[in-house]
């Protein structure tokens, strides 16, 4: 399952390591936008992979990470 | 005093959600922004979705705020009910679902002791508004119920929502179940943002004012209440422009700055200042957002663009003042 970019914002954070096992509502990634930290959770369990990297601005609708079971 | 009753408890405060009315009107000459709603509209037909009466009206002389209710931004608030209770959300579509069924938005709900009501889905917009019941019971200061987080003033402790607080309400009696239309709500994203020109558009070439409104803008990042900052074409000032002492445009002599005020810093650089924005700057500014487009700011999210049109003073008045007699007189609302 894709973890989308609610919209445009710079990656603050990424909070797990690919290959990560986690639990729905865990924090994946942390965005920056409208002078705010802003967590990006897990909408299920599963092992991570991580898409985007520390520092890079992502549109609205970029899959920042994917959770498979 | 009225009395008050336990209503809500937060289980998850979303990414911020504050307690907000109408705002503190009449404080913006000693530095205090007025706050409050974001989406005035919305929140005053959030208030009348749950059976409170709707405030004054939002840009007017009126100073009554109006009870208070939550802005929510984007989804993830999760609150359970401790008693009988009606609520309503209008702004944003935040997927709203009510013991893990989904429910309408723009529409009044009643939640019974026990009843969990989350905010499941950023579908559209960006701000929810949360009308409860009976309105928030806080104290109220300088004459509101607002926060405004930077000062740490008004609301909830001056802050914004965290997991475990409760939220009281005035009591209240149950009411009607009513819902807002989908062709009656209020200007939102995806608008075109009217302004009036000035207070000082007499600074930019003609050919500055028209790229201002025919080019499109897009709301960056780094926005929130206090100014929605814009990335678009660069603005040219008139050559002849008659400027104070050694203060050539976009510098001014420092000077009031209205809400909506849009003020060009730089080139390609535009801010609309929001209801917790500063009250005095030294940048000149084009054109101020018409009041009843303040839900069309609130509701745009980073990255999307918006388009501004230019209206007479006039019809902005009556815009407002059209929209706030709407809803007080229940012309916006339906039977459920």
């Amino acid at each position: 399952m894709d973890v989308i970019a609610p919209m445009l914002a710079n990656v603050w954070k990424v909070c797990v390591r690919d290959g990560d096992t986690v639990q729905s509502g865990e924090v994946l990634v942390i965005l920056e936008c409208m002078k705010m930290e802003i967590p990006v959770e897990a909408p299920i369990d599963g092992v991570i992979k991580i898409l985007v990297e520390e520092g890079e601005m992502v549109e609205e609708d970029t899959v920042l990470a994917s959770v498979g079971q | 005093m009225t009395a008050t009753t336990p209503v809500l408890k937060v289980v998850k405060p979303g990414p911020q959600s504050t307690v907000q009315d109408l705002g503190r009107v009449g404080y913006l000459h000693t530095g205090m922004p007025q706050a409050g709603a974001q989406d005035p509209l919305a929140l005053k037909l959030a208030n009348q979705l749950a059976g409170n009466p709707s405030g004054g009206q939002f840009g007017g002389q009126s100073a009554d705020p109006g009870p208070a209710a939550l802005e929510v931004l984007m989804a993830g608030l999760h609150v359970e009910a401790l008693a009988s209770v009606t609520v309503a959300l209008t702004g944003a579509d935040l997927g709203p679902m009510v013991n893990g069924k989904l429910v309408g938005s723009w529409e009044t709900i009643h939640l019974k002791m026990g009843d969990e009501l989350v905010l499941s889905k950023l579908n559209r917009g960006l701000r929810g508004y949360l009308g409860i019941g009976g309105g928030i019971a806080v104290e109220p200061v300088l004459g509101s119920r607002a926060t405004y987080l930077r000062g740490a003033v008004g609301g909830f402790g001056g802050r914004a929502l965290k997991a475990g607080d409760i939220l009281e309400a005035y009591d209240s009696r149950p009411t009607r179940t009513l819902r807002v239309p989908e062709d009656r709500r209020p200007p939102s994203v995806g608008g075109e943002i009217r302004v009036v020109l000035g207070p000082q558009d007499y600074l930019y070439a003609a050919e500055g004012v028209d790229a201002f409104l025919a080019l499109p803008w897009q709301l960056l990042p780094a926005s929130d209440r206090m100014g929605f900052r814009f990335a678009g074409p660069s603005l040219q000032f008139a050559s002849d422009s008659p400027h104070q002492m050694e203060y050539h445009p976009p510098f001014i002599v420092d000077d009031f700055i209205p809400l909506g005020g849009i003020q060009t810093p730089s080139e390609g650089l535009i801010i609309a200042m929001g209801v917790d924005g500063p009250s005095l700057g030294g940048f000149s500014k084009i054109a101020t957002v018409c009041s009843v487009d303040f839900g069309v700011l609130a509701q745009t999210r980073p990255g999307q663009q918006v388009r501004f049109s230019a209206i007479d003073w006039a019809d902005a008045v009556h815009l407002a003042a059209w929209w706030s007699q709407r809803i007080e007189q229940e012309e916006v609302v339906v039977p459920a």
